[in-house]
């Protein structure tokens, strides 16, 4: 049914427009055809009540309780915590040395991190909780995300990393890992980072992918995961041995 | 007098960092609620939450204001529930969810009889309206619960207003049938 003003709509115009008359979105002129249809056609008219009785089923579904996760902690870090450090901007283009910074943040993650993103830097604040921890290991387990990643060269490995790091920032939550653990790791994974070369950085990958545990399948996988871009960077981790399932 | 969201973005774009903050708060709680309804999972909701907000803050700087803040809003979250929606773990967790989550919201205190009728109702709404296909369900969440015209929904979605007509209609049509039982 179009603007113009149509004084004999059909039925199947009138039952297209019943929703709108009934949250009061017509135009004058729209809405009495619509209502001279409906005083004259038995069917509309049914249709109309109908339609009016499902909206009122629909009013007994409430809005939810809003979460008490701030919103402000978007768009201010949080304040200085035990552990908090200022990391790394991201990495530009070499794809495998810009892939590592994605898995090394997962892995920080692992530790127990939390990390927030923002104008291309990433703060990381250890200790703090976050809820529905498991669910946010998926990316760093995604096997093909990793592979992706691994393909990818120059601008399009900058956006890519610039999506799953900014998505990480977001998905990040806490685990259940002793602070001394974190610590170790943390370091570890600074050595990575402050690597000059690319053989010195995937050694110290080695290091820090061995230091992660191997009780869950998630963390297997991100280990996994490392050894493969290590594999695509040429190097050969001495100590990798395939990850054994515990069923 | 109150500034309008579009001002916000201005002020924000012009350096004043604290808009941005006005803003996430004005539109913390649609946000939300539009999420929860979408995906059916107060999780993924959460997560929307965040992620649309990461977004708006990283993007308002390109916002060209030929739409309104808040047609780019929506739209924004519409597209981050799509994604969440997209692999079938989400789906299989959507579809099992709203039902569950419908009955388990706190409402306050320990229900009475009719509370508990009221609960139940709201549990099978929210399954049926979580079972629509994600069109329909998107226009009558947007429509029904979030308050904005079909004129408005067919900017968010893309579209004309005549095909977000026909799939409020339809989706009115399948609650219908699933709902036929549920005495209100």
């Amino acid at each position: 049914m179009n603007d113009q003003m149509n004084t004999s709509p059909s039925c199947d115009e009138v039952r297209q427009e019943i929703a709108a008359l009934l949250y009061g979105e017509l135009e004058a002129e729209m809405r009495a055809a619509v209502e001279r249809h409906l005083d004259g056609c038995p069917s509309c008219r049914a249709e109309h009540a109908q339609q009016r009785q499902t909206m009122a089923l629909l009013d007994h579904w409430l809005e939810p309780a809003l979460p008490e996760s701030p919103v402000a902690g978007v768009t201010k870090p949080e304040p200085a915590f035990p552990g908090r450090m200022r990391v790394f901007r991201l990495l530009r283009p070499l794809a495998y040395g810009a892939a590592a910074a994605v898995v090394l943040f997962g892995l920080l993650i692992l530790l127990g991190a939390e990390a927030r993103y923002r104008d291309g830097q990433i703060t990381l604040t250890l200790g703090r909780g976050a809820p529905q921890a498991d669910r946010h290991l998926d990316l760093l387990s995604d096997t093909q995300g990793a592979v992706q990643v691994r393909r990818l060269a120059g601008e399009e490995c900058d956006q890519r990393i610039e999506e799953l790091v900014g998505l990480l920032a977001e998905e990040f939550a806490e685990l259940n890992r002793r602070q001394e653990q974190r610590q170790v790791l943390l370091a570890r994974a600074l050595d990575v980072q402050r690597a000059r070369d690319r053989d010195t950085q995937m050694a110290a990958l080695e290091v820090l992918a061995r230091g992660v545990g191997r009780d869950s399948a998630r963390q297997r996988r991100a280990i996994g995961n490392i050894y493969d871009l290590m594999d695509a960077g040429g190097v050969v981790p001495a100590s990798h041995v395939e990850p054994q399932r515990k069923d | 007098m109150e500034l309008s969201d579009n001002e916000f973005v201005a002020r924000y774009r012009g350096g004043d960092s604290a808009a941005f903050a006005e803003l996430a708060r004005r539109w913390d709680r649609r946000v939300y609620a539009l999420a929860y309804r979408v995906t059916g999972d107060a999780a993924d909701a959460g997560d929307v939450r965040q992620q649309a907000f990461l977004r708006a803050q990283g993007a308002l700087s390109t916002f060209n204001g030929q739409s309104t803040f808040a047609t780019w809003m929506y739209r924004v979250v519409v597209n981050l529930c799509r994604d969440r929606l997209r692999s079938k773990e989400a789906r299989n967790r959507h579809l099992g969810a709203m039902r569950a989550r419908a009955e388990e919201a706190d409402y306050g205190s320990p229900p009475s009889g009719r509370e508990h009728e009221r609960r139940e109702v709201a549990a099978q709404v929210a399954e049926a309206v979580g079972s629509l296909p994600e069109a329909e369900r998107e226009v009558v969440v947007l429509r029904h619960y979030q308050g904005l015209t079909f004129a408005q929904i067919a900017e968010v979605l893309g579209g004309p207003v005549s095909t977000v007509k026909s799939r409020m209609a339809k989706a009115l049509a399948l609650l219908r049938t699933r709902l036929k039982d549920v005495d209100g």
